[in-house]
């Protein structure tokens, strides 16, 4: 199937339209049909006291009546306070479903999830080698051709 | 997420073991199956744009669903001769994301597989997302997948790659 440039960048065009349609569609629809309140309702002033919420972060303090986890929203650092004993230590990273308090505080734990720092790291690190290892096959199968600005088999 | 390692040896199983009865499956196209597979993981720049403030929160996520990863494989695929197959094996790879995505523990809200026209979330919680040991069952799979397509190819006279059907 040849395809010339100028229609290419057209059909190029109308997908990044469909993607960033899809996209903004997304980020305004989500918020209303989460499971549970976000972020964003959990810091307005329709704070959802008493409810279930579902909270993430890494641990950043613990001390002998809770532990407090840290998450980062729109480059703001959310500080919660969960009460009970840390099943984990300090930088893992742990997911929470449980009960709201008042002033940020986690009162029971429903569910908790966690990845410790050094298992997490490890996944980063695995996945940053598979891409890199996939990178190199890639360019061994296929290479650019830039005048025809398409990928042809060696 | 299971990590990249896991993806792409899954993508790399599949069209592995059909390409000994489909000489389409090739291992070029097979790694376009292997991109396909990270496809929805675009969603993981979220990393690498937070270090250095940018925050896409409220964006990226939609990447982590098929009919985003669908779009990006049919914009991906208009830069290869052959858009047809491209786009086919970037699918693949894809869909094998997602159907490894879903087999993940997951407390939070899950994957929206039917977005735009539901937002219905779907995760079996089989398997917990940091887990090596997983990882290094898929590998050692995929090394022995990998030798005995080598020895059928010696014994049985497979075509070796070179041929395609692309």
């Amino acid at each position: 199937m040849k395809i010339d440039v100028s229609s290419r960048i057209f059909i190029v065009s109308i997908l990044l339209i469909g993607l960033i349609v899809l996209c903004l569609f997304y980020s305004f629809e989500y918020k209303k049909n989460l499971k549970h309140p976000s972020y964003e309702t959990i810091l307005s002033s329709d704070y959802p006291l008493n409810q279930v919420v579902y909270v993430e972060g890494s641990i950043t303090e613990i001390n002998q009546d809770g532990y407090y986890i840290t998450d980062n929203y729109h480059n703001r650092d959310i500080i919660f306070k969960v009460l009970g004993q840390s099943p984990a230590g300090l930088d893992d990273e742990v997911s929470i479903l449980g009960v709201l308090g008042p002033s940020y505080q986690i009162l029971s734990v429903e569910e908790i999830r966690i990845i410790s720092d050094w298992k997490y790291r490890f996944l980063l690190l695995r996945s940053f080698l598979a891409f890199t290892f996939l990178l190199i096959i890639f360019l061994h199968y296929w290479q650019l051709n830039i005048k025809k600005l398409t990928f042809e088999r060696r | 997420m299971p990590d990249w390692i896991v993806h792409i040896c899954v993508a790399y199983l599949v069209c592995r073991i059909l390409y000994f009865k489909y000489p389409l499956f090739n291992s070029a196209n097979t790694t376009l199956a292997m991109v396909g597979a990270l496809l929805p993981d675009i969603i993981k720049l979220q990393i690498i744009f937070s270090q250095i403030g940018i925050d896409l929160t409220d964006f990226l996520p939609v990447f982590h669903i098929p009919i985003t990863s669908f779009l990006m494989a049919g914009v991906i695929s208009l830069f290869f001769e052959n858009k047809k197959i491209a786009f086919l094996f970037l699918v693949i790879g894809a869909i094998s994301h997602f159907a490894m995505d879903s087999l993940l523990f997951d407390i939070g809200e899950g994957m929206y597989l039917f977005f735009p026209f539901s937002w219905q979330s779907f995760h079996m919680d089989l398997i917990p997302p940091d887990d090596y040991w997983i990882t290094l069952f898929i590998l050692t799979l995929t090394f022995l997948v990998y030798l005995l397509g080598l020895w059928i190819q010696k014994y049985q006279n497979i075509p070796v790659d070179k041929e395609t059907v692309d």
